[in-house]
């Protein structure tokens, strides 16, 4: 008995975010990073590593993960690794602060629409339930750049 | 008698059940003897939720089960006619609440072929019951360099509460190991033996059914082993006690402890069984009111039991709700609960097991499991799985389930968890069915 409309559930899993899931951008085998950088939602057991690439610029010059994840989470990840090559430490840092404000629905979805696909993870916030799965990597890149 | 689980006796055979017995043993048939016969989709018509809410598949009765109407009208008539504090005054109103709460306990007691009404402590549920049972316990009988013994499968709150009393005390947490199937390596107990380890263990505790792969534990087989060595052990019992019909004394355990409301009675509620014996013994877990017989400045003495271990003002309207969830079970007839929803249970692992990419957990022998369906579906998260089955009006739960060390041994970080009742029917089974493979084609 699939429900007539499945029209929320699309909110949910956008073309971008389930191209994001399938094929995972900047996505590698960190097995070299130990364990215990592992960052983890302990209410779905995901987990997931950061790897943050410094140039010598002092400007992100990449960013990899690895790890488990939901459709949600992996293609969070994945979106945001793909945006932060050029940014200042300072600049990442506040990139989060907004991403973290959209998602605890404490400013409005359309902050993320100057970042271009990143944008489809503002329908996050119409699923409460998911939105520990968004911040994931995003709390583990705020972690990371603290060390 | 086997494992506690109540046998029974005549009637033709409708199937082969586990018996408890070790894993090598030959299952035995077990005949349905209640004159109604088999229980029909009728029984639906007794919980109100089911009835308001006939496009939804509810397959997680594991995590809470729906109520009858009878256990909302208990509840509901205890507040309107009979509310007052329970064993303090002597207006007939408050007699008539404490006759409320202690005919419960009697339900109890006879629900679970107790030895005396001493036997059973009113909780807010299993984990509080574990976490009494655990500190009560390793007060009683553990020091420095002595084991407490849980199993690898262990729900979180048969497991944390056990952790923590061995940190307090200097003891040692070992597990009995899991094998893949999600079943306990009951050899682990020759080991103990032979290593000279089984000597220093104090308290043993195992889940009877586990909630995340289903597995019926050979109670049996351990209460043996720790009867033979004066080991008292604990049997959590929040899964076992919806589906199966229970002798608690028959399990050998010495203690069990359930939830209420996995049991179709009210949320707070739950109980402990112990042996009068050891109750006796152990140290008050909770002090205050009502537990006490005698306080002075300089000490206090406590109260008989089981109130030594009811402190405070107990939740009487949970256990009201609590012992007519066990009459409605009683009087719709425990076995034919039991029938309908094995039945289901049996076409439920034929459908999954038939669907492809789909891996179920947990034993391979749908006779030797009960209740839960835990799997995972090829390349797709079990959040994505759960997210979407509730879209095709299947409502399941999806995570670790509070068994992170069960979880971790099977190398799994998560499972999609459809858990039955007898208030579920055939077609909720082939939603599940559809919305998986549903499921897998959108995540394709």
């Amino acid at each position: 008995m699939i429900r007539e409309n499945m029209g929320d559930l699309d909110d949910l899993y956008m073309e971008i975010i389930l191209d994001h899931y399938k094929s995972p951008r900047n996505k590698a085998d960190l097995s070299h990073i130990d364990n215990d950088n592992m960052h983890e939602n302990p209410s779905c057991g995901d987990s997931l590593k950061l790897e943050i690439l410094m140039g010598d610029d002092g400007r992100i010059d990449s960013v990899r993960f690895d790890g488990h994840g939901c459709a949600i989470s992996t293609a969070s990840a994945s979106l945001m690794t793909e945006r932060l090559p050029g940014k200042t430490p300072e600049e990442a840092r506040s990139f989060i602060e907004v991403f973290l404000k959209v998602l605890r629905g404490e400013e409005p979805a359309e902050r993320l629409e100057e970042w271009g696909d990143l944008a489809v993870l503002g329908g996050v916030v119409k699923f409460p339930m998911r939105v520990k799965c968004a911040t994931l990597a995003w709390h583990a890149l705020e972690k990371s750049l603290e060390d | 008698m086997t494992d506690g689980i109540v046998p029974r006796t005549s009637g033709t055979p409708v199937r082969p059940l586990f018996t408890g017995a070790p894993a090598t043993d030959p299952l035995t048939t077990r005949p349905l003897s209640d004159p109604r016969g088999p229980l029909g989709d009728e029984i639906r018509n007794d919980f109100p939720l089911i009835v308001s809410h006939p496009d939804l598949a509810y397959l997680d009765s594991a995590a809470t089960s729906q109520k009858p109407e009878a256990v909302l009208t208990a509840i509901d008539l205890y507040y309107r006619q009979d509310n007052a504090n329970v064993h303090r005054s002597l207006y007939d109103l408050a007699e008539r609440s404490t006759l409320a709460f202690e005919n419960s306990r009697r339900t109890v007691e006879h629900y679970l072929n107790a030895a005396s009404h001493r036997e059973i402590i009113f909780t807010r549920g299993t984990t509080e019951g574990l976490n009494l049972l655990a500190w009560s316990l390793t007060e009683l009988l553990v020091k420095e360099g002595d084991i407490l013994l849980v199993s690898a499968l262990e729900h979180h709150a048969n497991f944390v509460p056990w952790q923590q009393a061995a940190f307090r005390k200097g003891a040692e947490l070992v597990l009995i190991p899991a094998l893949k199937d999600g079943t306990l390596n009951l050899d682990f107990f020759r080991e103990l033996e032979a290593d000279g380890r089984a000597d220093r263990v104090k308290v043993a505790a195992v889940a009877h059914i586990s909630n995340a792969f289903g597995t019926v534990h050979p109670v049996r087989a351990s209460s043996k082993w720790c009867r033979e060595r004066g080991i008292p052990l604990v049997l959590d019992a929040a899964q076992s006690l919806p589906h199966l019909p229970i002798d608690a004394p028959a399990t050998g355990a010495d203690f069990l402890a359930f939830s209420g409301h996995k049991v179709y009675g009210p949320m707070g509620s739950g109980v402990v069984w112990g042996r009068e014996e050891w109750l006796e013994k152990m140290p008050p877990w909770q002090t205050g009111g009502e537990m006490i017989s005698m306080v002075k400045p300089e000490k206090s003495t406590w109260n008989e039991l089981p109130y030594k271990f009811e402190a405070g003002t107990p939740d009487v309207a949970a256990a009201v709700g609590l012992a007519a969830a066990l009459n409605w079970m009683k009087e719709t007839g425990v076995e034919r609960l039991e029938a309908r929803e094995h039945e289901l249970e049996l076409y439920t692992f034929e459908k999954l097991t038939a669907i492809e990419g789909l891996t179920l957990y947990g034993p391979a022998d749908p006779y030797r499991r009960r209740g839960v369906f835990s799997f995972n579906l090829d390349g797709i998260h079990s959040h994505d799985v759960a997210q979407y089955l509730d879209k095709a009006g299947v409502a399941i739960r999806s995570g670790h389930h509070c068994a992170q060390p069960a979880m971790r041994l099977m190398g799994i970080p998560s499972t999609a968890r459809a858990s039955l009742a007898p208030y579920n029917i055939q077609a909720d089974i082939d939603h599940l069915v559809e919305g998986v493979t549903g499921v897998q084609e959108y995540f394709k």
